[in-house]
């Protein structure tokens, strides 16, 4: 188990994360989900142990990461960029890796090459971003890590790759229990691979919890008021965020009750209906709700 | 080790061998315009006998300005090889993530220029003796102490060279950025040499004197013992010197012969006894020792979320290093002009440690 405990890391004296705690299990898959800026990759830094933790500790199975060997053979990592060694070549990378890690696995790269198609005499500079997200993501199956970190695997992949890569991530959970540790802006496809989300914001976790549990608290209802009625009018606190064409609103609500569901028949809805939301709609309104408590705190 | 040798072993060995090539040639280049003495009137063989002897010294110019130039420049190129793969922010953080203790990198790239170093010099010294010898019986001379001349030679210069190549990890081991990390070594390089050559200039104008123990410790001239043997006459712009004589022993045409005379070569010669420089190359290899072991120690505290340094006094250190160039500069062209020149280095110091301390800017904080 990855265990990040009270993590915190700083830039020349200026916090970045602060006291940030989560576990990724063997076998599971948990999102990391935040703003630009918010300390999702400098907590993959420290995850993968490319930094040291100013405070606090990053355990693999009870074992630090930083500069220990016997841990980062068996993490994982896909960085945002896959830059590796621009001069070298593809095979040289395999030969690289081949050489670091005995557990690295020639056939099942050349198996995963089947379906990525990357050239072994490219040079790693010469390659699109994409076909360095696919050297990155083959490179580091091939050496059939315990664990995997993924700083925005699907970036520059086009939708066939994307959809491989989603495939085969699965399947290789599924078969090798790995613990897989996904940053993404895509939140259609962590929403797919995901069983637990970590949302960062400002360097600080503010929600660790397991998708369903997310989409329990946020609820989208299609409402339908005969005649119709201002928008404004709609304003119970935890109301998020209303729409609506002609005479049928959509709105998002933050825990919804039969005490809301009466209130908003007292303002005449005829037809109330839960309908299924996605983890980016669920994202954006968890943040305008959290931009609009931020403006009545400052008014 | 043998993962690590894998990875950069191909580069090392090149290096090794266009390294020997170049400095083999060099010597044997060198060596080759060793040429012989002969008179014709028997009256001056004794000159004869001296010349032949001090035209050996060039041995000593190879070991102790030759090769310490050789070494200087062909180290910044290895290391310019080896940090190829650390050119940007991504290759470094890859290298990062490789199953390697940092500690055992710095490790194991000492050992190998260690041994590159002892390897190449030990080579170069063989084939100085080699040439030197039948150099020597072309003109029916031998010289008893040369083998043990040059042994000590060579020991003092793979020490002195030593001492060099931790100054130049150390230097390394505070700068993150590959072209950084070369441009702080040529500086070093530049530095020292101009401090030396100010060192001298300086203390000939202020302190009528040219050597002094710790610039012939750090310019390798103390192990010879020169600086001993030197009396200095006030009379020529640069001084000028004799040597406390030590009487020389060579064979020529079977026979014994003692030079009394001054020549050069006595410096040379100085080499025969162990006891004239193997302090010298233990105090080098102790400041190697120091040096090297700072190195692994700074090591576990190199960050790569640093932006130009791995420590605060990174910048400091290079920002002394500049500004000491910079006075080195400023009081060779005018020596007297003291104040000036080290009020103006002063703030090109400060100047340069403000624009590398400056913290970096994040968005959103």
């Amino acid at each position: 188990m990855i265990k990040v405990e009270n993590v915190s890391k700083r830039y020349s004296k200026i916090p970045v994360i602060e006291h940030i705690y989560l576990t990724v299990s063997r076998g599971e898959i948990r999102g990391l989900i935040g703003n630009n800026g918010a300390g999702k990759t400098t907590l993959i830094k420290c995850i993968t142990g490319i930094y040291k933790p100013d405070d606090g500790s990053v355990l693999y199975d009870d074992e630090k990461i930083y500069d220990n060997p016997d841990v980062k053979h068996k993490v994982g990592y896909v960085s945002d960029n896959c830059g590796y060694l621009g001069r070298y070549s593809v095979s040289g990378m395999v030969r690289l890796y081949e050489n670091y890690y005995p557990n690295f696995n020639k056939e099942k790269f050349n198996t995963l090459n089947e379906e990525f198609g990357l050239s072994l005499k490219s040079k790693v500079k010469n390659l699109s971003k994409g076909q360095k997200m696919r050297l990155g993501f083959m490179l580091e199956l091939s050496k059939q890590p315990e664990y995997l970190i993924l700083d925005e695997p699907t970036s520059g992949l086009d939708p066939v790759a994307k959809s491989k890569f989603m495939e085969i991530l699965v399947q290789e959970v599924e078969k090798g229990n790995i613990g897989v540790l996904i940053s993404s802006h895509n939140l259609g496809d962590l929403e797919k691979l995901c069983d637990t989300i970590t949302l960062i914001e400002d360097g600080k976790v503010t929600n660790n919890t397991n998708v369903d549990d997310l989409k329990e608290q946020f609820v989208k209802l299609q409402v339908v008021i005969p005649g119709g009625i201002d928008s404004s009018k709609l304003n119970l606190p935890n109301i998020v965020n209303v729409s609506n064409v002609g005479s049928v609103y959509t709105i998002i609500i933050d825990n919804y009750d039969k005490m809301t569901e009466e209130w908003l028949k007292s303002k005449g809805a005829e037809l109330i209906e839960v309908i299924d939301m996605g983890l980016e709609e669920l994202y954006v309104s968890s943040q305008s709700r959290k931009g609009a408590e931020q403006n009545e705190k400052m008014a | 080790m043998k993962k690590w040798l894998k990875q950069y072993g191909i580069r090392y060995l090149l290096f090794f061998v266009t390294f020997l090539l170049v400095i083999v040639r060099k010597t044997i280049v060198e060596l080759s315009s060793l040429r012989p003495h002969m008179q014709v009137n028997n009256n001056a063989l004794e000159w004869q006998v001296y010349y032949n002897i001090a035209g050996l010294e060039r041995i000593r110019e190879l070991f102790i300005d030759d090769y310490i130039k050789i070494f200087i420049l062909g180290f910044l190129a290895l290391h310019f090889l080896i940090f190829m793969d650390e050119r940007n922010q991504t290759e470094r953080e890859f290298l990062a993530t490789l199953p390697i203790k940092k500690k055992n990198v710095v490790w194991y790239k000492i050992l190998i220029e260690v041994m590159i170093t002892f390897l190449t010099v030990s080579v170069c010294a063989l084939i100085i003796y080699i040439k030197a010898d039948s150099f020597l019986d072309s003109v029916s001379m031998q010289a008893e102490w040369l083998g043990q001349s040059i042994l000590g030679m060579m020991i003092t210069t793979i020490s002195y060279l030593i001492m060099i190549l931790g100054a130049i990890h150390l230097l390394e081991a505070l700068v993150i950025k590959w072209e950084y990390k070369l441009i702080v070594v040529g500086l070093c390089a530049g530095t020292v040499a101009m401090f030396m050559h100010t060192f001298n200039s300086v203390l000939e104008t202020k302190a009528n004197s040219i050597y002094h123990k710790l610039y012939g410790f750090f310019n390798l001239l103390s192990p010879s013992g020169c600086e001993y043997n030197v009396v200095r006459y006030g009379v020529h712009k640069y001084g000028c010197w004799e040597y406390t004589m030590t009487p020389v022993k060579v064979i020529f045409e079977g026979e014994e012969c003692w030079i009394n005379k001054y020549f050069s070569a006595t410096t040379l010669n100085n080499y025969e006894a162990i006891s004239n420089y193997i302090w010298y190359a233990v105090a080098y290899v102790a400041i190697a020792v120091v040096l090297f072991g700072v190195v692994l120690a700074m090591t576990k505290h190199q960050e790569l979320s640093r932006r130009d340094f791995y420590f605060d006094s990174g910048s400091i250190i290079v920002g002394f290093m500049i500004g000491t160039m910079i006075l080195s500069f400023l009081t060779a062209a005018n020596p007297e002009a003291w104040t000036i020149n080290i009020i103006a280095t002063v703030i090109i110091i400060v100047a340069f440690v403000y624009i590398f301390h400056r913290k970096r800017i994040i968005p959103n904080k």
